[in-house]
């Protein structure tokens, strides 16, 4: 499995030059950070400080975890009011039923209601609910976004195609302590006969995070 | 988590809160731009080990109360550009805060 | 005084909405840190502490070419391998990629 790993490394590492080169990156840059993955892997696991196999399964669980789960909360809260109360109450109990863990975290779910509007950002680093949604996008981690979503929200919604109407409160929430959040939106109307799958195909990442709304038009 | 007992809890849901004005070196949660500025408390989260300890491989204990304040964003922001009742949440412990 | 870490309310560009997947590298890297974690061998309040402690020009790349240099100093810091070892370890893996071995 050691080698199945370094061998997806190496792999990579030889695909280089047409991957970076869109980026105006130096090609030798990035490469100096592979061989740094490569290097403190190899060295950590003959000192007997990890094991590959615990390598194996941080990776595997990061690949399991995707906003597809996050669909799956949103539809099951949409089409079951226990369960939406429940998650509203306490998020983390609620998506333990899922079998979905906070891993040491809180989770805190955040409604929108005709009257509000809720958006996430972490400003001091990129907090990110990651056993929900998976590795948070680079526009989350980004300056721009860790800078602005406090001080200008409504016009970085407007960057993302998300107008918020002047009579609806816009609430950030910057996650920077021990809870994490995720944006329940609301149910777009004309959905009301869909099931929970149907209902998840139109829940994105963008609409959890709060920086866009469901499209049931498409 | 500790068994050790934490702080005494001094904050209640809907009590008015300032942080405090500081500027200590160090790894630090409360973020620069609410130092200094009042909210509301609207909710308690429960009592974690203090980031500000771990951050340097101390165990955190006791633990500190964490509190979810609510402030108006023009209480925050020079000239912000929005309604009045738009509103930003973030999570401060209780060392952080005093009553206003 | 504000660090460089801390930046709401900066003055910044435009959000660039795309978002490339994760490369290999940086999920090893992820994975590194997270096994790291979980072995109670380090906390993610360290590696955010060794994050805002880099200097500003290795803060200023890439999310997870940020993550490399604070977990190196990390690992420094706890003895679990130097700056030192990972340097002449990238150097041998380098040759041995170019080797083609």
């Amino acid at each position: 499995m050691a080698e199945e790993e370094r061998g997806h490394v190496e792999a990579h590492h030889h695909d280089h030059h047409h991957e970076v080169a869109p980026e105006n990156r130096d090609v030798e840059e990035t490469g100096h950070y592979e061989l740094m993955a490569t290097a403190i892997r190899e060295l950590l696991v003959e000192k007997g400080v990890v094991t590959p196999e615990q390598i194996r399964e941080q990776l595997e669980f990061m690949d399991s975890r995707g906003p597809a789960l996050g669909a799956e909360i949103v539809a099951k809260a949409w089409t079951d009011p226990a369960f939406r109360e429940r998650l509203l109450d306490d998020g983390t109990a609620a998506v333990g039923e899922l079998g979905i863990p906070m891993a040491g975290t809180e989770l805190v779910v955040v409604e929108n209601t005709p009257d509000t509007h809720n958006m996430i950002v972490c400003t001091l680093c990129s907090c990110y609910p990651r056993t929900i949604l998976g590795l948070p996008p680079d526009w989350y981690k980004s300056k721009s976004y860790r800078s602005r979503a406090v001080i200008e929200p409504r016009a970085v919604l407007e960057e993302f195609g998300t107008t918020v109407a002047d009579d609806v409160t816009v609430r950030v929430h910057d996650s920077n302590a021990d809870m994490r959040y995720l944006v329940l939106p609301m149910q777009p109307e004309g959905t009301e006969s869909w099931d929970a799958e149907r209902l998840a195909g139109i829940v994105t990442r963008d609409c959890m995070v709060g920086v866009a709304l469901p499209d049931a038009s498409g | 988590m500790s068994a050790e007992t934490p702080e005494e809890r001094r904050f209640e849901v809907g009590d008015e809160v300032r942080v405090a004005l500081s500027h200590p070196p160090g790894h630090r949660r409360t973020p620069f731009y609410i130092r200094g500025k009042t909210g509301v408390v609207e909710r308690y989260c429960g009592a974690f080990r203090n980031p500000e300890e771990l951050a340097y491989g101390f165990d955190g204990e006791p633990r500190r109360h964490l509190y979810r304040v609510r402030f108006r964003q023009h209480d925050i922001w020079d000239g912000y550009d929005g309604p009045e009742q738009d509103t930003l949440d973030l999570e401060i412990y209780q060392h952080w805060l005093e009553r206003a | 005084m504000q660090r460089q870490h801390d930046m709401g309310g900066m003055p910044a560009g435009p959000v660039e909405p795309d978002s490339p997947p994760t490369k290999p590298w940086a999920k090893l890297i992820t994975a590194t840190v997270g096994a790291l974690r979980e072995k109670k061998l380090m906390t993610v309040d360290e590696m955010r502490r060794a994050l805002e402690d880099l200097p500003s020009e290795q803060y200023d790349r890439d999310y997870f070419e940020r993550w490399a240099e604070a977990l190196t100093d990390l690992l420094e810091e706890k003895g679990l391998a130097t700056h030192g070892e990972i340097a002449s370890r990238m150097d041998e893996v380098r040759r041995r990629l170019e080797g083609g071995t």
